[in-house]
């Protein structure tokens, strides 16, 4: 109830509560989307399930909230997991790509290059090429397909830098989290990593939201384009 | 300066996939260039800032060597390479620019 009415000490508490019950619920979803993002995304749930919870009806909250974690998961791995059709092996070498990237980055400080993915995951070099082509176009999908809303509080220091951005109303199209994702990138030029880091998800995920979020800028500058022209 | 002058050069038809067909290419370029994953990304995202918007046939250059992509594309419209200048400044080590044509080096 404490976490309901925004106490973030008792939020903490009960994220860590619930911690065994969002990790056994994303073992089900294993290897098709980074472990860390459906976590989070099952944060999420446990959260919104903690706003909407009353004890009077007797239900214990585990029991509650599971299908609100079960439902930011799956959103989660809509979003996430490839729309493109690619042979199983390819999906199979993609997977460990990503894994790799995610390990080298943590491991390195920095996004690993190809060759080293080859050197960490023991593919082939043109099997990483294949996977790597396979990741870009994975990423390429657009903001309007279902995905994981996010509450968020406006930071203030990134209001200002937004409003340095010369995006104009450009960035109202986006959601919550790639609006923060791209004033990160273009507004404090940090790296995929670094907004990975803020944001508490994986360069993966960070990559596919800057990518959807471009489409979206890019057509609302060719909208302006047409609109001064 | 334009893509003409580029050891590996094509010229895309308006109807053509550009964006995939250079995302591709760049991810291979990326590769032979030793840049990290998420420079390959960025010089991704740039080229299909560049090829997004009205469609129409383009000519795109790529050059590679050590520790550096380049991608060039002719014909882009100055409006539309205007509104997306600021973010290709971020995603591109350097944005040069002549006429119709945009060059972007990108490097580690």
């Amino acid at each position: 109830m404490r976490a309901a009415a925004g106490d973030e000490a008792a939020s903490r508490e009960l994220v860590i509560q619930m911690r065994p019950l969002v990790s056994a619920m994303a073992a089900r979803f294993a290897g098709r989307v980074p472990r860390s993002d459906l976590e989070q995304a099952g944060m999420v749930g446990v959260l919104h399930a903690a706003r909407g919870f009353d004890p009077s009806h007797g239900t214990p909250f585990g029991g509650y909230a599971a299908s609100f974690v079960m439902g930011e998961m799956l959103a989660c791995v809509r979003q996430l997991a490839s729309p493109v059709r690619v042979p199983r092996s390819v999906a199979d070498d993609q997977r460990t790509v990503n894994r790799a990237i995610e390990e080298l980055t943590m491991q390195q400080g920095r996004s690993p290059t190809p060759d080293e993915l080859a050197a960490h995951t023991g593919l082939e070099a043109d099997a990483v090429l294949e996977a790597l082509r396979a990741r870009v176009a994975s990423t390429a999908v657009g903001l309007d397909e279902p995905g994981v809303e996010h509450p968020s509080t406006p930071d203030p220091a990134l209001q200002e830098v937004e409003r340095r951005l010369d995006l104009g109303a450009r960035l109202d199209r986006l959601d919550a989290r790639s609006r923060r994702a791209v004033v990160l990138r273009f507004g404090l030029e940090l790296s995929q990593r670094e907004i990975a880091e803020r944001l508490g998800i994986s360069q993966m995920h960070v990559s596919r939201l800057l990518r959807a979020a471009m489409a979206v800028l890019a057509d609302d500058g060719e909208d302006e384009d047409a609109a001064t022209t | 300066m334009s893509a003409r002058s580029d050891p590996i050069r094509a010229r895309l038809s308006a109807d053509a996939p550009q964006g995939p067909v250079v995302s591709a290419l760049l991810v291979v370029a990326g590769a032979q260039a030793g840049l990290p994953v998420d420079r390959i990304d960025d010089a991704v995202m740039a080229a299909e800032l560049l090829l997004g918007g009205r469609p129409a046939a383009r000519t795109v250059g790529l050059s590679v060597r050590p520790g550096v992509v380049e991608v060039a594309v002719d014909d882009v419209e100055a409006g539309r390479l205007d509104a997306q200048r600021q973010m290709l400044e971020v995603l591109a080590t350097a944005v040069e620019t002549a006429g119709g044509s945009v060059r972007l080096r990108v490097e580690p």
